[in-house]
C-alpha cells in the first residue's frame, strides 16, 4: 500500500490567509457575539 | 470573568458572585426572549484552576436557577458546547477556508487496508486501528487522522500550561505555515 499516493492536504484544503500569514492573534479565539 | 486570577478567599468579589448571578437570572427570568449563558473551560487543560474556582460557586448558582425556575417554569439547560467527535471538524473551521473531502472515503479506505497489511506483517498496532468504526473515525476527521486530534485532546491536554483547543490550532497552524513558507509562495498562489 502506498501512502505516497494519497492526496496532500494542500491539494485538498485551502489555508486561510491569516494561518498562512503565520499571523494568530489571540483574537481569533474570542467569541463574536455581535450577531447574537 | 478576566479579573478572577486575582480572586482570593477573601476577595470581595468572592462573596459577590451569588448574588450578581441572582440579579441576572432575575432580570433574565423576567424577560422572554433573553437566555443567560454560562461557559466553563474544561478542567482538563490550563484553564484547569480557573475552572475549579468558578466551581465553587456552581451550586450557589443552580439553586439559584432551582429557585427561579419554580417562580419563571423555565428550564435549565447543560450543554457541552463542543462533543469530541466534533473536534477535527472545528479544527478544520478554523484553519481552512475550504476542505474538500471528496477524497476523505478514499484515504480511510487506503488507511484501513495499510494497517491490515502492517498487522499481516506482524507489526503491533493498537488495537483501536481495527474497530469496526474507525475508518468512518478517520473520515469524518478529514483532513486529520484521529490520532492526531486524540493527541491534542487527551495527551497533550495532560501538560498544565497547554490549552486543548488553542494549542491544537496554533500547533497545526505553525504546521502548515512552515510548508507553506518553505514553499516559497507557491502555495499561496495556487489557493
Amino acid at each position: 500500500m502506498d501512502m505516497r499516493s494519497l492526496p496532500s492536504i494542500f491539494d485538498q484544503c485551502k489555508p486561510r490567509r491569516e494561518v498562512l500569514a503565520g499571523e494568530l492573534p489571540d483574537a481569533i479565539f474570542a467569541a463574536d457575539l455581535w450577531e447574537v | 470573568m478576566r479579573s478572577l486570577p486575582q480572586i482570593s478567599g477573601k476577595c470581595k468579589v468572592n462573596s459577590q458572585w451569588a448574588t450578581f448571578f441572582q440579579t441576572l437570572f432575575s432580570v433574565a427570568a423576567q424577560r422572554p426572549t433573553t437566555a443567560v449563558i454560562l461557559t466553563l473551560p474544561s478542567e482538563q487543560d490550563a484553564n484547569r484552576r480557573l475552572t475549579g474556582l468558578l466551581k465553587q460557586f456552581i451550586p450557589t448558582v443552580l439553586e439559584t436557577v432551582d429557585e427561579l425556575e419554580k417562580t419563571a417554569a423555565r428550564q435549565a439547560r447543560n450543554l457541552t458546547p463542543t462533543q469530541s467527535y466534533e473536534r477535527a471538524a472545528v479544527l478544520g473551521r478554523r484553519l481552512f477556508e475550504q476542505v474538500n473531502a471528496s477524497q476523505a472515503t478514499r484515504v480511510a479506505e487506503m488507511y484501513a487496508a495499510y494497517y491490515a497489511e502492517q498487522r499481516d506483517a506482524g507489526v503491533q498496532l493498537d488495537s483501536r486501528a481495527f474497530e469496526p468504526n474507525y475508518i468512518e473515525q478517520i473520515r469524518v476527521s478529514y483532513p486529520f487522522h484521529p490520532e492526531l486530534i486524540r493527541l491534542f485532546a487527551e495527551r497533550l491536554a495532560d501538560i498544565p500550561e497547554f490549552q486543548a483547543t488553542r494549542g491544537a490550532f496554533r500547533a497545526c497552524a505553525a504546521s502548515i505555515h512552515s510548508p507553506a513558507t518553505s514553499m516559497g509562495g507557491q502555495l499561496s498562489a495556487r489557493t
